[in-house]
Order: structure tokens, then sequence, then C-alpha cells
């Protein structure tokens, strides 16, 4: 009976609450209900682990190199710094839960179970729509579990059930707020965004009719051809955090500098510094695509083989092919917004100092900026995403004075606006989150009569056609 | 054996998808094939073993590849319609022995 015991204690201690091996363990059981051949399943679950621990690898030398630094900003200036980007907001979260971030990943498995049950019962949820995007479930999820965890101070089962509801509440209702603007963007591709910024696409596609033409499409501006340049990932890394740490480490002087780089000369150190950024960066991503590959693909099986007629909501690249050009434009347009911020910042003398990633810098402004181009032309464009530049550095202030996440956080449009304002309601008391489920009800109760009146009409038309 | 790469801008989302839902058309229409993805930073290290390489109309145009290789541009990244007859055309008069 002992022996038993501590096998089972040995499984749960040292497997089940390790990320990488649960997550391995997750995979393997996907491929094998998926009859996938024991190649493919050993491959598959050798994969998530390598790619996990690859990940873990990269997050901690993130830390190692930029760490000093935020600290000496910290002691010279008295200033907190943030890196807002999706991949150190992860980071963040991994730091600050420890063997606990385990727990992220039961999270994102209970809430896309949620998911896929909303969607399963679309006429009373009215949500049709179901996350798929395996990396970013893994940022979101790992926030709200930190949030629930660190505000509530719950367990893992707690943790696990509130965490993975809010989470769920996100995606369904998120891409399903989204789902009807990405229609009419892409004349009907039937899929949704499934990313960072629903709620921002969602805004912008309400807002930009007031702002602007729809006639005037951003097609008709010129843009610089030496953009392009931002098109690779690793260049576009490089090039942001070599400006905003360079500053950062030219305002720190050159006698820290000096300090810091030992026997490399000081100006190398601060050039080599922009440079770790994205190979930390590129470590990162590498893992996660690594095991987020082997799960995106059994999480489509799974989803597919439960719910058929779902509609998926996938990554915002998904509309850039449909406005090339206000991709650019709104990019252009954030990146003025976020420097204006950060010099904002600094001017009103903030403690909270953000230092903007590329990812939300890029992708958040250029998919708002696809939006609001379509629904407000280039006037609307310019004037939303120098719009959600601004929030997304001070709304992520706001996020970092509350979180307690002081490395990254996830900085994206909705985790600079309805995440914090979630934070600080959550701040004041924790009946917030029985607010939340009762203004997630409500919006189900609307959007199932709507969705109930649509389908109803369709019948109709069908049977008299 | 034809290898298709799917790109997007940081390999971890559309190009996943992009991926998934190629490999589901490829293996209806009977084509021996091989899929990988990746970010548009890397299409060039990742060359060497792909014959065509699938992305979004905004990259497309940026994407250079020597002769004997292909580049195909999507507008719509997740619909058959789209992608299917741009890629059975390169297919088809390229790769013609791939199609079983």
């Amino acid at each position: 009976m002992e022996f038993i015991y501590s096998i089972f204690e040995i499984l749960y201690s040292q497997v089940l609450t390790k990320a990488p091996l649960l997550l391995g363990i997750v995979t393997m059981i996907g491929y094998i209900a998926m009859r996938q051949s024991a190649d493919k399943v050993i491959a598959g679950t050798i994969k998530t682990i390598v790619g996990f621990m690859l990940l873990q690898q990269g997050a901690s030398l993130l830390i190692s190199t930029f760490r000093p630094i935020l600290d000496a900003l910290s002691t010279t200036y008295g200033l907190t710094g943030t890196i807002i980007d999706p991949y150190a907001g992860m980071m963040a979260t991994m730091d600050a839960m420890g063997d606990a971030y385990a727990w992220v990943g039961y999270t994102v498995l209970f809430a896309l179970a949620l998911n896929l049950l909303m969607v399963m019962f679309k006429r009373i949820t009215g949500i049709r729509t179901v996350m798929l995007s395996g990396h970013i479930m893994f940022q979101q999820a790992g926030i709200f579990a930190w949030v629930v965890y660190a505000t509530m101070g719950t367990g893992m089962v707690e943790t696990v059930i509130l965490a993975g509801i809010v989470t769920a509440l996100y995606w369904g209702i998120t891409t399903n707020m989204v789902f009807k603007p990405t229609e009419e963007l892409t004349g009907g591709a039937g899929f949704s965004i499934g990313h960072q910024q629903m709620f921002g696409c969602w805004l912008a596609s309400k807002v930009a009719p007031y702002l602007g033409n729809k006639d005037e499409q951003v097609d008709d501006v010129e843009m610089p051809g030496w953009l392009k340049i931002f098109n690779d990932n690793v260049a576009a890394t490089a090039i942001v955090m070599l400006v905003f740490f360079g500053s950062i480490m030219l305002a720190l002087g050159k006698e820290q500098v000096t300090q810091m780089a030992g026997s490399t000369h000081w100006l190398i150190h601060i050039f080599n510094t922009g440079m770790m950024f994205a190979v930390c960066m590129t470590m990162i991503v590498q893992g996660v695509r690594m095991f987020v590959a082997e799960l995106t693909t059994s999480f489509q099986g799974i989803s597919e083989k439960l719910v058929p007629g779902a509609v998926v909501a996938v990554d915002c690249a998904a509309v850039f092919g449909f406005a090339p050009n206000a991709v650019v434009f709104g990019f252009v347009c954030g990146a003025i917004g976020m420097l204006s911020g950060v010099a904002l910042l600094i001017f009103i003398g903030s403690p909270y100092l953000i230092i903007p990633g590329f990812i939300p810098m890029f992708f958040d402004n250029a998919v708002i900026g696809v939006f609001a181009n379509h629904f407000g032309g280039w006037r609307a464009a310019w004037k939303i995403c120098l719009g959600s530049g601004l929030i997304q550095v001070f709304g992520s202030a706001w996020a970092v004075s509350l979180a307690g996440l002081k490395d990254g956080w996830l900085g994206m449009f909705d985790f600079a606006t309805i995440v914090p304002a979630f934070l600080q309601g959550m701040r004041i008391s924790s009946i917030t989150i029985v607010l939340l489920f009762a203004g997630a009800l409500v919006y189900m109760y609307r959007a199932g009569k709507a969705l109930r009146a649509e389908e109803d009409a369709e019948k109709a038309s069908l049977a008299t056609a | 054996m034809v290898r298709v790469l799917a790109v997007c801008g940081n390999g971890q989302g559309s190009s996943m998808v992009l991926k998934m839902k190629m490999g589901g058309f490829l293996k209806k229409n009977n084509i021996d094939h091989e899929l990988n993805s990746c970010a548009f930073g890397e299409y060039k290290s990742m060359m060497g073993s792909a014959d065509i390489i699938v992305a979004s109309t905004h990259l497309a145009d940026d994407i250079t590849v020597p002769a004997g290789k292909h580049v195909v541009g999507v507008k719509n990244l997740l619909s058959e319609a789209d992608f299917g007859p741009k890629l059975m055309d390169v297919i088809q008069q390229n790769f013609a022995s791939d199609v079983r």
C-alpha cells in the first residue's frame, strides 16, 4: 500500500506539478486519442518537453540579462522599469509563480474545455467561437492564474477553477464580439480573431465610423519602403530594444555601464544588450513554437471532434492579408503613440517606466489599424492607432502598479484596458469576480437571443426557398 | 514529395493555422507532401528544405526564392478556396509527379 502511495506521490510532486512533463503527458494523451502512430506520439511528446525547457532557459536568460539594468534604473532614478511584451509577461509570470506555474497548464485545459462547452450550447450562450491560438492561451491563462493566486491566495484547485472560468469567459466573449466585424472585414471568411486585442478591434470597428470616412482607405497613402525591415521579427526586436535599453543605459551613465560591461567597451556593451534581447526572444519563441505546434494540433483535433461547427478564433495576423497597407500604417501610428506615451510618463514623473516591446507595438496596432481603416478609412486609423499606442503604455503602467509583476507585462490592448480594470476591481474586493460572472451572463443572454433569432431566420428562409 | 513552407510574421499563430489547413487540403487531393512553418525572418534558412513558400500577401511580395522554388501569396489564410487553386496550379505545373 505504501509502495503505491509513494509512486503516486512521486508522480504528483515530480511530474504533474512540473509544467514541461505535464504538458508532455497532455500531448501524449491527445495524440493517442487521435490514434497517431507510435513514432509521432513519442516525437511529439519529447518536442513538447524540450520546447518548454527551451522556453524556461530563454526566460531565465532574459531575466539575468535585463534585471541588473532595471535594478540600476530603480536605484539610480527610483523608477520601476517594466518591459511590455507577451513573452516578457510570460517570463514574469513563470518567475513569480515558481513551481506553481504548472497550474497554468491545467488552467489552459480547463478554460479550453469551458470554451468548447459554451460553443456546444451556443443557442443558450450565444457563443460560437473557440480560441485556438496555443501560444497566446498560455500567456493569458498565466496572467489570470497569477491574478487569482496573488490577490485571493487560493490553492491549486480553486486557482485553476476560478482562473479557468475567467480565462474562458475572456476567450469566449471577446472572440465572439469581434466575429461579426471580422466577417465584414474579410468578406465572410468564416473565422474570428483570437489574440490579445479583440476588445480593441471591436471598439475600433464601433468608433471608426465617427472618426473618418470609410471610402478614404489607407491604400491611397504612400508608405516608405524601408519600413519593410520591421517584417523581420528578429531585426525588429533588436532595433526596438536597442533604442529603449540603449536610452536607459545612456541615462545610467558611462560609469555604471562600464561596471556592468566588465572587459567589454561600454558602447559595445550597450549594442550587445540590444542584440541579447533578440537572442532571448528567439529562444523563447522557438521553445513556445515547439510545444505549441504539438498542442495546437491536438486542440484543433479535439475541437473538430467535439464541436464540428465551431468558428475558430486565430492569431490576428490572419487578417493582415486583407489590408497590407493598413498593417504598416497602424504600426507606425501606434509606435508614435507608444513613444509619446513613454515620454509623457517620464515628463509627469511617473514612478513606473514602460519599455515597449515590439510585439504590442507591431501586432496590436497593426490589427487595430486594419479594423479602424476598414470601418473609417485612414483618418480614423491614425487617430485610433495613436490612441491605442498611448493606451498600451498608460494602461500597462496602471496594470503594473496593481499586478505585482515588475519585470514584464503582456501590454497588448486588452491587457492595458479591461484586464487592469478587472485587477483594480479585484484589489478593491473579490466580489468583482462575481460581478464579472454576472456581466458575462447578461452578455450571453443577449447574444444567445440574437443567435437564436439569426438561426431561426436562416432556417425559415431555407424552408421558403 | 513536394515540400511546402507556411510563413507568417512571428511564425507562431497564422502560419501554424495555414499549415494545418493546407495539410487537410493536400491530403484530400492526394498529394505527396511535407509541411513546415516558420517566421518571415527565418524563411531563408528554411528554404533549403522547401519547394513552395506560402504566405500572406503582405509578406509574399518581399519573399525572394531561387529558380525552381515558388512563392504563393494568400489573402485568406484559412480558406481553401483562396490558397487551394493557387497551390494546385504551382503543383500541377512543377510537381506533377507528386499528384497520386
